[in-house]
């Protein structure tokens, strides 16, 4: 008996101790957790839940064909609400009310999407440590002292006293929660079973998390910092002529000679102190000693370069009569997709287009009289202002020479584990001190950005879903203010339009440009330029707008900005095309948008291959060069010499600015744009910034060229030999779309495509043309195409995942579906027909 | 060893409504009631009945996703293959049917004169 029991209590035991541990993070388990904590095991998810067929990861493993249920039943829907899926996933959603309508967007984007809007929202707010751990705390910190909550916060409550948009970010907020309420387990995105966590409830303040985060995406480059180290070292000249106002031969998005037909307002002419800002004349605040040990950069600028094209053409040049309309964002390349396509139809509106996961409504895309599209405008709208506290206690800073009161912020971060990080972040009335202690100096920065007041960007897109006409479409804009964005426009009325379209601060010249003096109210900004001041054009001349990040304005007009990168290629080659072509298609535009001319390589190099002698190059140097001076200046994914070139302009880029790469202070600067270098190169060979000063030799741009060159030639060699690939501009290149957590198996890499940034077809290695749409008006109706890098289901175990990937990469678009009755579809013509309906109580 | 497609169905269903460690618990009850002669019988009708339960159901869903999510989380948790994966799925599903019958078994035997 007794043996009986106890072979029974060892059994029960083993068994015990089995589903212990299965059912733990290895991270997480008694005595062993601990000898894990480094090691990569930690992190394993519990793998007698993660690896059971019936509710872990085997359950995410989809097939092709997506089994999507015929009816659904929901709480909170007003009246039936009917979902078309097409052979792509892209759901048309026909509501009976707008309630409904957004409601139920909530809930599909929520059901191929959850994972990614809650992630996104989490970095948004810096809360990554909750999912990822003590890895996250540094950039949860920085991602606080930043703002983006704070902001969001105020968006949120000033949405609540709107009765446009606020009940549409309801809605669709309900419609999320809708979904989330119905997952259990199994039905958890993959991303939730692999880290072991669990989707929280989602919020209006995630909504506007996520417009806060674009708008940090796209205004969040401010290079002052960088400049004033510049210019305290080297002084204001250099400043001004690395990183002009304006270059010459720029092309604006406002043709040249365009007359300003306003009064413009002055920028507070009353304030002596403002038209010449703290008692200097250079434009920035006399707070930097000028030996310069004052400024290290806080954080290194990771992004990559953001930018996009847009341009509408008019019935004068284009075959069919009517207007056609293109855009390409061009963001970070990542998975799941920054976009999602998505038809939304309900009494007065019938739109389609892309949106980001987390919002209501619709981005960017056409209606049946409109169409619009936007690129960024890049204007500094972010300043950093020095601030001086009375004493350690931070609870006063010097401003007009008396003392202000701070306030505080207390930030807990929640970290997977282990104890609460506290911070606390100062906020002043310019907004938060976001770099502390910050240099020999220890001096304190505070951050005045547009990004951090409330403004409503979901009107602007609410009423221009619905918009029917230029004067639909101007008013819709009025509300729209961060990020700032170039909106093209085109409609059935056969007009085109371009608006610059933001909220920009009435400065003095070159205010902003550099580090602000807090304590002086004479930096602050003081107004804003009128809205119908900022750069717009409706039917020009020339019968096509256009934009592509460049100057918006030629140096006529009346106001002061600046950006830290003006784009001076893309543009040029578009608006060159866009001139010399005729009778225009939708294909040719289509070859437009995939367009690999690399025109700064046009421009460089000749002036690159002036100072090289064949007769003083070896035959496999002698080969390169004849391989560069056949090159017919496309970047196209197969060929050799755009590899080559951008490994000698690489080289030959950090040989110039050895004072800004090699410096023994270690002091933050950024290069000028590149076609500041160029003209340098070209016109001055002889400038003092050729000199490497760290020999005692007296170098011109000649004895640059030919050690950059060689060394180009040797890199491609030892990059082939490490790779063990031919180097191919897409090898070289190695462009990846990688998953938004950073997991390597579900991420793509080495997508063979070319172009790269500067190039119309802007594809770089991580950034690129994160959706292609073109629009034609005919008179047989809309005829539409779009493409984006991903697949709208974002489960990485899906096919689905990255189907348009391969397409993308060639440059081929599918055939938009604008459906306008789902009862008129025939069998074939879509997937599957999901009917919503209410649950009567 | 009639028991072995007993504890298949019985787990398969309780794993459909219940958590993963509900099987342990299916595998036991059918153990206690069918009383194997044996508890070297009960864990080898558990180990398999479970294991088979678990590898049909991985084995389907992986072939209708052509292997493709497979294949990534082998890659993440660093394994050489796929198969790997599947064979740890279903091994660690037959451990908890094996130790899950086996102790029901013992609990009968208890009471057994």
């Amino acid at each position: 008996m007794v043996s009986k029991i106890l072979r029974f209590t060892g059994s029960l035991l083993v068994t015990c101790a089995l589903v212990f541990v299965l059912g733990k993070q290895p991270g997480q388990l008694p005595v062993v957790g601990a000898k894990l904590q480094n090691s990569p095991a930690a992190m394993l998810p519990p793998l007698g839940k993660f690896l059971n067929p019936f509710g872990g990861f085997w359950q995410n493993a989809e097939a092709p064909i997506p089994v999507i249920s015929p009816k659904t039943a929901l709480e909170k829907l007003q009246a039936p609400v009917k979902v078309v899926f097409d052979d792509r996933l892209v759901p048309h959603i026909f509501a009976q009310n707008n309630h409904d309508l957004y409601f139920v967007q909530g809930y599909i984007t929520a059901s191929m999407r959850l994972w990614q809007m809650e992630f996104q929202t989490h970095a948004a707010a810096g809360r990554i440590s909750e999912i990822v751990g003590s890895r996250g705390i540094e950039f949860d910190k920085e991602q606080r002292r930043k703002g983006l909550t704070y902001a969001a916060e105020k968006l949120v409550q000033m949405l609540g006293t709107d009765t446009i948009a606020d009940p549409a970010v309801h809605a669709y907020t309900d419609g999320v929660n809708a979904y989330i309420n119905s997952l259990s387990y199994r039905n958890l995105p993959v991303e939730y079973k692999l880290m072991n966590y669990e989707p929280e409830p989602w919020t209006t303040l995630k909504c506007a998390l996520l417009q806060k985060k674009m708008a940090d995406d796209l205004t969040g480059n401010s290079a002052d910092i960088e400049y004033t180290n510049l210019a305290t070292v080297m002084g204001k000249e250099a400043a001004t002529l690395l990183y002009p106002q304006y270059l010459d031969g720029q092309d604006p998005i406002i043709p040249p000679g365009t007359k300003w037909n306003f009064t413009p307002v002055k920028p507070s002419g009353n304030n002596p102190a403002t038209a010449q800002p703290a008692a200097n004349k250079t434009g920035f605040a006399p707070v930097f000693p000028a030996n310069g040990h004052s400024l290290q950069l806080p954080q290194p600028e990771t992004e990559p370069t953001v930018g996009s094209n847009n341009w509408a053409v008019n019935g004068s040049k284009t075959l069919s009569g009517k207007p056609i309309l293109c855009n390409d964002p061009h963001l970070q390349l990542n998975l799941p997709s920054i976009w999602f396509e998505t038809q939304l139809t309900a009494p007065g509106i019938n739109v389609y287009g892309v949106t980001i996961p987390g919002g209501p409504g619709i981005v960017i895309g056409f209606n049946d009289h409109i169409a619009w599209g936007v690129t960024n405008a890049g204007i500094d709208v972010k300043d950093w202002y020095t601030v001086t506290y009375k004493d350690s206690l931070k609870n006063e800073y010097k401003y007009n020479n008396s003392w202000k009161k701070t306030e505080k912020r207390i930030e807990t971060i929640k970290v997977r584990s282990l104890p609460d990080v506290i911070d606390t972040v100062i906020y002043t009335h310019l907004g938060p001190v976001a770099v502390e202690n910050y240099g020999p100096q220890k001096q304190n920065l505070a951050l005045h950005w547009k990004a951090h007041d409330a403004s409503n960007e979901f009107k602007t897109f609410y009423l221009l879903n619905r918009a029917k006409n230029y004067t639909d479409y101007e008013q819709a804009l009025s509300y729209y203010e961060c990020p700032a964005q170039n909106f093209a426009f085109a409609d059935t009325d056969g007009d085109i339009a371009i608006w610059q379209q933001g909220k920009f601060p009435l400065r003095y010249k070159e205010q902003g440009k550099f580090v602000l003096d807090g304590s002086n109210p004479a930096d602050e900004w003081q107004a804003y330029i009128p809205t119908a001041h900022n750069p717009h054009i409706l039917n020009p001349k020339r019968g096509f707008v256009s934009s592509a990040n460049q100057h918006p304005t030629d140096p006529t007009y009346p106001y002061y900005y600046q950006a830290n990168d003006f784009e001076y290629y893309r543009n040029r080659r578009i608006n060159r095309r866009l001139q010399e072509m005729d009778s225009i298609t939708v294909k040719d535009l289509q070859q437009l948008q995939f367009d690999n001319y690399n025109l700064q390589a046009a421009e460089s190099l000749p002036v690159m291959l002036r100072y090289l002698k064949p007769e003083e190059l070896d035959s496999s140097q002698q080969a390169g060069l004849q391989t560069l001076q056949k090159w017919d200046f496309m970047n196209n994914p197969d060929d050799s010499a755009p590899a080559l070139y951008e490994a000698f302009w690489q080289n030959l880029l950090t040989a110039i600015w050895d004072e800004i790469n090699n410096r023994p202070d270690s002091l933050a600067m950024v290069y000028p744009e590149n076609a500041v270098t160029i003209r340098l190169m070209d016109k001055q060979p002889d400038s003092k910034y050729m000199d490497i000063a760290s020999t005692p030799e007296k170098e011109t741009l000649k004895d640059l060229v030919k050690p950059a060159f060689v060394k180009a030639i040797a890199n491609i060699v030892e990059w082939s030999a490490k790779n063990q690939q031919l180097a191919t501009w897409a090898n070289y290149k190695g462009t990846s779309v990688m998953h938004l957590a950073r997991i390597d198996a579900f991420s793509v890499k080495n997508v063979q495509t070319g172009g790269n940034y500067g190039i119309v077809n802007a594809t770089g290695k991580r950034a690129g043309p994160s959706w292609r749409m073109v629009v034609a008006y005919t008179k047989n109706g809309i005829e539409a195409y779009g493409i984006y890098p991903g697949g709208q289901n974002g489960n990485p175990g899906s096919p689905n995942y990255t189907q348009f990937l391969d397409k993308w990469a060639k440059g081929e678009y599918y055939s938009l579906n604008y459906y306008t009755n789902p009862d008129s579809l025939k069998a074939g013509q879509f997937l599957s027909i999901t009917e919503f309906e209410p649950i009567k109580k | 060893m009639k028991i072995t497609p007993l504890i298949t169905i019985t787990a398969a269903i309780a794993a459909w409504f219940f958590p993963w460690w509900s099987v342990v618990i299916a595998a036991g009850i059918i153990g206690l009631i069918a009383n194997p002669k044996t508890s070297a019988l009960a864990y080898a009708a558990g180990f398999a009945g479970v294991g088979l339960a678990w590898s049909a159901y991985a084995l389907f869903l992986n072939f209708q996703n052509q292997g493709l999510l497979a294949g990534k989380i082998a890659t993440i948790f660093h394994l050489p293959n796929s198969t790997t994966l599947i064979s740890i799925t279903i091994l660690i599903g037959s451990l908890l049917g094996g130790f899950g019958c086996m102790t029901g078994a013992l609990l009968r035997k208890i009471f057994e004169k």
